[in-house]
């Protein structure tokens, strides 16, 4: 009787462990997506800058098959137009003089590797910059080793930048010295590593609100800055989420391109100037 | 005196073994006092000292074999655990062989535990008269003395006169038989002895069979309530069992039981408790049958080598009779390493079927299961949230509980709402008879209680517990939070850091991290037992973690001013629960618990950048950044029902509702608000359930049915559930599962590392999150011996409609839109699971290995299943537990596949408006690859310290020291993988989980 049940036991088991064994398939679930990627601008002043390059491979021995970027027919439509846009070398394709109207559909396309890559955008309404708080601004020199920001209380009102957004449309803030040799407004060090020196530009966040503020102390040189105002849309804004860089969470970064990644959108901005003088 | 005895105790020597009953000679021959007597065993222990001796002497001329073979009263089951001496008479006068009796009985009890209590005289010479007696002093010495020369004809009168009504005692007898009366409400050790002699001393009292008669009730109903002796605070799933029967239960909640049909008022109780040595009860007909009060002794080995035959101690009980429960009590938390803190979650996750390998997270992967599908309760109110810092420790205080339960699938109809697993705390309701208080420190907290008895009838008990930036904390926080590579690459691929145009990451500041960040809890319970029938409890538990992570940005080494702005980085979380219970037994049939429950679950979560300027004397703030806040709120009314319909069947039945409130917001500044979700559904329902003994209740099953109307999909939706437990033998037990499980509540986890609070709550909408649901089929088999358990449990689940989430940018041509970043799936989880465990004894622990999958499909990544994210092909788990003395050793090893993850099949890099460069990851099948495997061993020794002086009899614990290796071998387990691009390369960083970690820990008591 107890060998018996022993025996019915170990039968049981070895069946069970068995089964499960069985019912555990190979698996493999890596796999290479190839797919080229697109980098593409177009303004609503008739200018388009498109560039088609390949992914950096993961693994070093991988390399992806693509076909040269600079021999694609990179082809344009819209309405009952269609053209081919030139090359202009490293993957890029540049034209001027295009007559794309503006919120009117557009699509480029291109085959590779048997598939076709395209992807639809359009060029937004003209933004339009309703008030500026000033159009100069007063900011003291910086001595090298001075104290982080002095009395806060002679900080010269932040520039506002207000614009009409009825929708809920993405603007974006660029701001940029367009001195030819820039004075500091904080004295640098004279061993100063290059990457270190403050960039001329610098940009806020895409924003769906209608203003935005920009501080004395976002500024890093004296002069003549150019404020452009773009006007985005949501495809572009995307650019600008956290993106996962951890084995934990990484996912396909979003794009409007199908059949590969990154950017093909349009643009339209103002833009208005502003001088930082020392005081 | 000594010398005498020792010279005693020479000359009793064996003569022969005569099998049923040995033979031994008193003295030598020509001494007075020679004696060849007897001594027979029935139960054949002739090693116990503690136990009952029944003494007869033999009519004139029968020699010591022949009293022995007329003697009926070995064969009484009365008296198995009994000693029998049968010592003839001989030649000698009266007062002679009384001196002699003295003098064997004397020598003979040396060392005996309840001394007199135990120890009966019968006489059959009838030339020994009662006058003779009281001049000897052996009443002093015998319990009873019984002149009976007429013993095979009345047997009854000498079994009644045995008798005694007492089951607890008090006193003890040491070994040179003083009475020292103890104090009884703390634990005790006696201290190691040098000297043979001396090891001998009792060990902590037991209780034994004190009556010897007839039984006089048959077939009855005894109920009671179980308590530790120490504290006084009931013991809760505590097993009780009729000896030689498979008639047993459960204590409930409030450790009240309620046996039927116990065979006889003589049977012998015998109750296990985790944690506690195993009480054998002997009921006589003088033992209360209802509101019997059973008293438990927490496990304490004996310090002496030479231990009592029956202290045991139970490590860890799979229970066998119930399908996939595996239970946990802080006796035996003590025991087990631990990273700093001895911790409830840590602990379970030891278990077979528990995920182990993932140090991030306190919540329970159960059986392929994600941690918000496992419910757990503290005292009756759900907890949403169980992370203390980063997950690295749970946020329960071992101090404030007193029982765990895990029920790992195919659980009761009593509980629902969640799809894999339950555990269900229960707090300690403090100590009820004696105030008393402790504290614990560590290199991560310190920790302190406090047990106040207000009366007979009102206990409490108050814990408070506290991180402090220490070595630990620090190590841990660091991990997260450090200057080190992973934090750098984050930054570059962080969009949203300090506005000002540094562009991105090349601002390499002094910054300055605001050491404020620490984690708290506290608890508190008042526990009034108006009878021993009623228990009103308020439990209230608050405990939340301020992880600050902020930086001010100091003066860098580059123009341009960060002045007058600082990056703020702060999360908090936490928990607030609180219930009212109130649980009454009606009848000895009848019982009934409600709860009143109320837990609410905040994260605010503060990523931003905070502009101050002042302006002559108005100062404004502006912020920019990610707000994240969860606040989820849960009403909750229960009550549970049990009613012994038949001998054989229970109804257990109840109802429950619960009015939730989940807010959801995610901001970008404080006046632009992305995504707001604000739900207030209900659901209420009830369940019924039978449990049904059939076969001579060697098979028992459990149908249930659970209902539930969920408002928020104004639904109703049915859980049939079904288990059956049987014992193929008295060893062997057979069980199988299944039940149909629906969750109306998602965790949504966001994998951000910068972030701790990355887990928020959301309800189903029947629409963008489903109500999600699973059908498990768990089937298994174990085998039960004194020693050792050995299980094997399989397990299959199908989960439906399960949600994940992901917060991003989700363009669309009219804006931007998040609801549609929910996805649903499906999935499919299955396993195997063994289990051999050593119960008892100095070394004790475990070994499990579990073979499982799980496995998901959700449309958004292709119609394949890929490996969940917890999936683990093999885990192997290994804890050993030591006891030497005053040591207590653990070891533990783990062992476990690789969890998978997802790659990057590659990179490219946009060029954005302003010229600065974004990367971006394109990725590979979702979780194709799998880290290497997971292993480590833990150590831990603790060392109990005692009061009093060395040498002292008896010492009163105060306390231990302690002192941990986590990480043992320093093994590099890697966590996550980071990816960064440099130079058209993809850089690949592990981040790894913590090195070897020692602590040290100090815990001091008043008893």
């Amino acid at each position: 009787m107890k060998s018996s049940r022993k025996s019915f036991i170990q039968h049981t088991l070895a069946t069970l462990l068995l089964l499960f064994t069985l019912s555990c398939e190979k698996e493999d679930y890596t796999g290479v997506n190839e797919a080229p990627v697109i980098s593409a601008y177009t303004y609503a002043t008739n200018y388009i800058a498109f560039n088609v390059s390949s992914q950096v491979p993961f693994d070093s021995d991988q390399s992806y098959n693509l076909p040269a970027t600079d021999s694609l027919d990179v082809t344009i439509s819209y309405q009952d137009t269609s053209f081919t846009l030139p090359p202009y070398g490293d993957g890029s394709y540049v034209d001027s003089n295009l007559n794309i109207p503006v919120n009117i559909d557009f699509t480029f396309s291109f085959d590779y590797d048997g598939k076709t890559v395209t992807g639809t955008t359009h060029i937004p309404s003209k933004p339009i910059i309703i008030a500026q708080s000033a159009t100069s601004m007063s900011i003291e020199k910086i001595e090298f080793g001075s104290g982080p920001g002095g009395d806060p209380s002679d900080q010269p009102d932040p520039l506002e930048i207000e614009w009409e957004n009825t929708d809920g449309s993405y603007y974006l803030l660029i701001i940029e010295n367009i001195e030819e040799d820039p004075e500091p407004i904080r004295e640098l060090d004279e061993d100063i590593d290059e990457e270190d020196i403050p960039d001329f530009s610098f940009r806020k966040q895409p924003t769906n609100a209608s203003f935005e503020e920009i501080r004395s102390n976002e500024f890093q040189y004296y002069g003549t800055h150019r404020i452009i105002l773009f006007h985005v849309l949501p495809d572009y804004a995307a650019l600008y989420e956290d993106v996962s860089s951890s084995s934990q969470n990484l996912s396909n970064p979003s794009t409007n391109i199908t059949n590969g990644y990154g950017i093909f959108t349009g643009l339209n901005s103002d833009t208005t100037y502003i001088k930082i003088n020392k005081n | 005196m000594k010398k005498f005895l020792l010279l005693a105790l020479a000359t009793l020597s064996v003569i022969i073994s005569s099998g049923q009953s040995k033979s031994f000679e008193f003295n030598k021959e020509g001494n007075p006092c020679h004696i060849q007597f007897s001594v027979f065993a029935p139960n054949e222990d002739y090693a116990s000292k503690a136990r009952p001796i029944i003494y007869i002497i033999g009519k004139p001329g029968e020699k010591s074999s022949e009293i022995f073979e007329n003697d009926s009263l070995k064969n009484e089951p009365e008296f198995y655990s009994y000693l029998f001496y049968y010592i003839p008479t001989d030649e000698k006068k009266p007062v002679e062989k009384l001196q002699c009796l003295k003098g064997l009985a004397s020598l003979s009890t040396r060392n005996f535990q309840y001394g007199r209590k135990n120890f009966f005289l019968l006489i059959n010479d009838p030339s020994i008269q009662e006058s003779e007696l009281e001049n000897s002093n052996l009443y002093d010495f015998f319990s009873a003395i019984i002149f009976n020369s007429s013993i095979h004809k009345e047997p009854k009168d000498i079994t009644s006169s045995f008798a005694s009504d007492k089951t607890e005692y008090a006193a003890y007898i040491t070994g040179n038989g003083k009475v020292e009366k103890m104090d009884e409400y703390a634990t005790y050790y006696t201290e190691e002895s040098e000297t043979k002699e001396e090891k001998s001393l009792p060990a902590p009292e037991k209780a034994s069979k004190v009556y010897f008669g007839k039984p006089s009730k048959k077939d009855f109903t005894l109920s009671g309530i179980i308590r530790d002796k120490v504290s006084g605070e009931t013991l809760p799933f505590a097993n009780i069992i009729v000896r030689g029967t498979t008639i047993g239960t459960s204590s409930n909640a409030d450790g009240l039981f309620t046996l039927l049909h116990v065979p006889t008022d003589t049977s012998l109780l015998q109750i296990q408790y985790v944690g506690y040595e195993n009480l054998d009860l002997y009921l006589t007909p003088s033992t209360p049958t209802s509101n019997l009060q059973v008293k438990m002794y927490p496990a304490s080995q004996s310090l002496q080598e030479v231990t009592v035959v029956s202290v045991k101690e139970d490590v860890l009980l799979a229970k066998k009779e119930n399908v996939s429960v595996v239970k946990l009590t802080p006796k035996m938390l003590e025991k087990m390493p631990s990273v700093g803190e001895k911790d409830v979650m840590r602990s379970l996750q030891l278990m077979p079927g528990v995920g182990s390998s993932n140090e991030s997270s306190s919540g329970l992967y159960v059986r392929g299961g994600t941690p918000d599908q496992n419910l757990v309760l503290f005292d009756g109110f759900t907890v949403y949230y169980v992370d203390h810092l980063y997950g690295f420790f749970s946020a329960f205080n071992s101090n404030a509980i007193k029982d765990v339960q895990l029920y790992k699938g195919g659980f009761e109809s009593t509980f629902g709402g969640r799809l894999s697993s339950v555990s269900e705390i229960t707090g300690k309701d403090g100590n009820v008879n004696k105030f008393n208080m402790g504290a614990d420190l560590s290199l991560l907290s310190v920790n302190g209680y406090m047990e106040i008895p207000l009366g007979k009838k009102v206990s409490s008990i108050f814990t408070y517990r506290r991180s402090y930036k220490g070595f630990l904390y620090e190590k841990i926080f660091d991990k997260f939070n450090g200057s080190g590579e992973e934090e750098e690459a984050d930054d570059e691929t962080t969009s949203d850091g300090p506005p000002g145009g540094f562009g991105g990451p090349g601002g390499r500041q002094t910054q300055n991290t605001t050491a404020s960040s620490f984690f708290y809890d506290f608890n508190g319970k008042v526990t009034f037992r108006p009878t021993d029938l009623d228990v009103i409890s308020l439990s209230f538990y608050n405990g939340a973690d301020e992880l600050d992570n902020s930086v001010d940005s100091d003066l860098g080494n580059f123009g341009g001013g960060a002045f007058n702005q600082s990056a703020t980085d702060i999360t908090n979380y936490g928990n607030i629960g609180t219930s009212l219970r109130w649980s009454k037994k009606w009848t000895d049939k009848l019982y009934s618990n409600s709860t009143l429950s109320y837990s609410n679950y905040y994260s605010e979560r503060d990523r931003s950048q905070d502009r101050t300027i002042i302006q002559d004397e108005d100062t404004t703030t502006t912020k920019s950044g990610v707000f994240e806040n969860n606040d989820l709120r849960d009403l909750s009314l229960k009550s549970d029902f049990q009613y012994k319909l038949l001998n054989n069947l229970d109804i257990e039945a109840g109802v429950f509702g619960t009015q939730f409130s989940v807010d959801y917001s995610y901001a970008q500044s404080d006046t632009a608000t992305v995504l707001s979700k604000s739900d207030s559904p209900y659901l209420a329902g009830a369940y019924l359930q039978a449990p049904l003994s059939i076969v001579n209740e060697r098979i028992t099953m459990t149908p249930g049915i659970r209902s539930t109307y969920y408002d928020g999909t104004n639904q109703v939706y049915f859980e049939p559930r079904f288990s059956i437990t049987g014992k193929a033998t008295e060893r062997i037990t057979l069980k199988a599962s299944t039940g149909k499980f629906y969750q109306y509540i998602n965790q949504v986890t966001r994998e951000d590392i910068l972030s701790g609070g990355k887990d928020f709550w959301l309800m189903a909408d029947g629409k963008s999150i489903p109500v999600s649901s699973a059908m498990h089929y768990i089937a298994g088999v174990s085998y039960d011996t004194k020693q050792y358990l050995f299980s094997v449990e399989g397990y299959y689940k199908t989960l439906n409609n399960l949600t994940e989430y992901s917060l991003r940018f989700n363009p669309s041509p009219t804006g931007v839109s998040y609801s549609e970043n929910f996805y649903s799936g499906d999935g499919i989880a299955k396993g195997l699971e063994f289990l051999a465990q050593k119960k008892y004894g100095d070394f004790s622990g475990w070994v499990s290995y579990t073979l499982s999958k799980a496995e998901n499909q959700f449309d958004v990544y292709g119609e394949e299943y890929f490996p969940a994210y917890q999936d683990a092909r093999h885990e192997f788990k290994i804890v050993g537990l030591y006891s030497y003395k005053r040591w207590n050793l653990s070891a533990t090893w783990i062992y476990a596949s690789g969890r998978p993850y997802t790659a990057p099949s590659g990179a490219y890099t946009i060029t954005l408006l302003d010229g600065t460069e974004q990367d971006y990851y394109t990725v590979s099948d979702k979780n194709g690859l799998r880290l290497p495997a997971y292993h480590r061993a833990d150590l831990s020794i603790n060392y109990k310290l005692l009061g009093g002086i060395k040498g002292d009899s008896r010492r009163k614990e105060i306390g231990s020291i302690g002192f941990s290796l986590f990480n043992l071998y320093n093994r590099t387990n890697v966590w996550y993988k980071q990816y960064t691009i440099e130079g058209g390369d993809i850089l690949e960083t592990n981040v790894n989980y913590l090195g070897i970690t020692p602590n040290l820990s100090l815990t001091l008591k008043l008893r």
